[in-house]
């Protein structure tokens, strides 16, 4: 068979099936009625589809979980051969054991998403036989345990504050308050969906949308369920894939809103949340934060995307807080950005792996090729990467060498 | 007269009246379950609704969001390229040896496919439903093909 027949068996095969499939003479009558409810309460507790997620080309997005220390960060989806980080590349120090014992790693299972509060105790979620499953480690990725995970099919996200003090999320929200053993469902007053979870200096912050389109920020101290939503909001986009990015670092925080291009922003100070001006406005093309410090605060935009593009562009914000363009990156279209420490940057795409410097910009290069899809850092030389075929690479050198993490208990 | 940049007064009720059929034949061919598909469809027009006046291209983004709601659906039953789908198949329904195989791509491939072959759009349209560049889509419709091609010769 040639390509031509091959195309025209092809299109012969898709017509014909669609041709089986009508409305039939009541699909309005049965939206307007019912099923409309019906519909949306399986969004509400199906999460069906995940504002948040919808947009897989779109790049899932990664925020940053930045911890009291710092910074960390969450990744994906992965099933792969055993392999594990090279000896020489690990230091093996066990933390005292707190939250629930650990079961084996559940067959089959496959990451979507991790999360660590320091270099040795991180979490990560996924499925394992079509439920969501969640592996603790206590020795930087070395061996892993299975904890239990709330009862939900649709979670897509996993955040931990410190090692009682966690949130899964995708679209509905759950939290922990000791370590992982038991989950709790929350509610957020107003939310219809949670697009991000992350928590510094104390508290959580969530970035939820709501039934009149728009971005509402909520906050909770880390060790209760008391969410209260800020006054202010920020406007969803007209595009397919809304998403809000939150980036935290102490108590500091900015949330951004990209849908396509950059949307909207709010920043965090003194405890609250206020209208922002983001950078990569005016750019037509979508932006992604990093920050080390409240000081030490970067954007990856890929400019003009949606008009005339002129590549990926970093940004450094300034003292004054306007964000100046410290010129191209050698990846297109990015993923993530994570910056470890000031004057080090590390920008990561699907298809041009990450690229990093280490010298504030002066040169750039490929530290890994992989399809990073996600990446992040928990200290400023402990970082972890998912990529887009569902591998967990990790550093320990601050970004210069990545090293595939199994899951194996 | 119709102002330029400004579309045609049209109700939510008569879009998805025009859509739906459309719709649920795009989510059937991306997820080949009818149930799924009802499911998926009215779930995007739910998503579409609260913003329908202020689209100004509101099929295409009902179609993105349909397409993404289907590679979501995907994504969490993780049938994934390296998972073999089984793909149901109605009992009144003749075996169709290449339905069978579209079944067994990976779903972005999959609908990379059923966007060109069967909506017929453009690469820069595809782009835009996927959310990727139009090169990714030349390399996706390519792949998607030599996946077919090898599955069917299997």
């Amino acid at each position: 068979m040639n390509d031509d027949e091959l195309v025209d068996q092809l299109r012969t095969t898709l017509r014909t099936q669609a041709g089986r499939i009508t409305s039939g003479p009541d699909a309005w009558e049965r939206f307007v009625s019912g099923n409309v409810t019906a519909a949306r309460d399986r969004r509400r507790n199906r999460a069906i589809v995940p504002m948040a997620v919808i947009g897989i080309a779109a790049a899932v997005v990664i925020a940053f979980v930045a911890l009291p220390r710092g910074h960390s960060r969450g990744v994906s989806v992965g099933a792969q051969p055993p392999q594990t980080v090279p000896e020489s590349t690990t230091t093996t120090t066990s933390v005292p054991a707190v939250g629930p014992p650990g079961g084996p790693v559940p067959a089959g299972f496959e990451a979507m998403s991790v999360t660590f509060v320091s270099a040795q105790e991180g979490w990560v979620l996924g499925t394992a036989a079509s439920s969501t499953a969640i592996l603790r480690t206590r020795d930087g990725g070395h061996s892993w345990a299975s904890i239990p995970a709330p009862p939900s099919t649709t979670l897509t996200t996993v955040r931990f504050a410190d090692r009682l003090d966690g949130w899964a999320y995708g679209p509905g929200l759950w939290s922990t308050h000791d370590g992982g053993a038991t989950w709790h469902t929350v509610a957020i007053p107003g939310a219809v969906q949670v697009s991000a979870v992350e928590a510094s200096a104390g508290s959580a912050q969530a970035a939820v949308f709501t039934d009149s389109a728009q971005v509402r920020m909520a906050t909770s101290p880390i060790g209760t369920d008391s969410w209260a939503v800020a006054g202010m909001s920020i406007p969803v986009g007209g595009g397919p894939v809304p998403r809000a990015e939150i980036v935290l670092s102490g108590r500091s925080g900015w949330v951004v809103e990209v849908d396509r291009t950059v949307v909207g922003a709010a920043q965090l100070a003194g405890g609250r949340w206020t209208a922002w001006l983001p950078p990569c406005l005016d750019v037509q093309g979508p932006a992604l934060l990093a920050a080390s410090s409240d000081t030490n605060v970067v954007a990856a935009c890929d400019v003009g995307l949606w008009a005339s593009y002129q590549g990926e562009h970093w940004y450094q914000r300034q003292s004054d807080g306007r964000f100046i363009d410290e010129g191209t990156v050698p990846v297109r279209h990015a993923s993530a950005v994570a910056t470890p420490v000031q004057g080090v940057v590390l920008v990561a795409s699907d298809d041009g792996g990450i690229a990093a410097t280490f010298d504030g910009g002066h040169t750039w290069s490929q530290v890994d090729p992989s399809p990073v899809e996600q990446l992040g850092f928990t200290t400023p030389t402990q970082g972890v990467a998912m990529t887009a075929d569902h591998r967990l690479l990790m550093t320990v050198d601050g970004g210069h060498t990545w090293n595939q993490v199994t899951f194996s208990s | 007269m119709t102002l330029v940049g400004v579309r045609p007064t049209l109700s939510f009720e008569d879009f998805y009246r025009s859509q739906h059929e459309p719709m649920l034949r795009l989510a059937f061919l991306l997820t080949q379950s009818r149930a799924v598909a009802e499911d998926l469809v009215q779930d995007s027009f739910l998503r579409v609704q609260p913003r329908f006046d202020a689209l100004d291209q509101p099929a295409a983004y009902l179609r993105r969001t349909v397409t993404n709601a289907c590679y979501s659906y995907h994504r969490r039953r993780r049938r994934e390229e390296a998972l073999p789908v089984e793909a149901p198949r109605p009992q009144d329904n003749a075996p169709d040896e290449m339905w069978d195989a579209l079944a067994r791509l990976a779903p972005r491939r999959r609908a990379a496919l059923v966007l060109r072959y069967y909506l017929d759009l453009s690469e820069a349209e595809i782009a835009e439903t996927l959310g990727c560049r139009k090169g990714t889509v030349k390399s996706l419709t390519h792949r998607a093909l030599a996946d077919l091609r090898n599955v069917m010769e299997r």
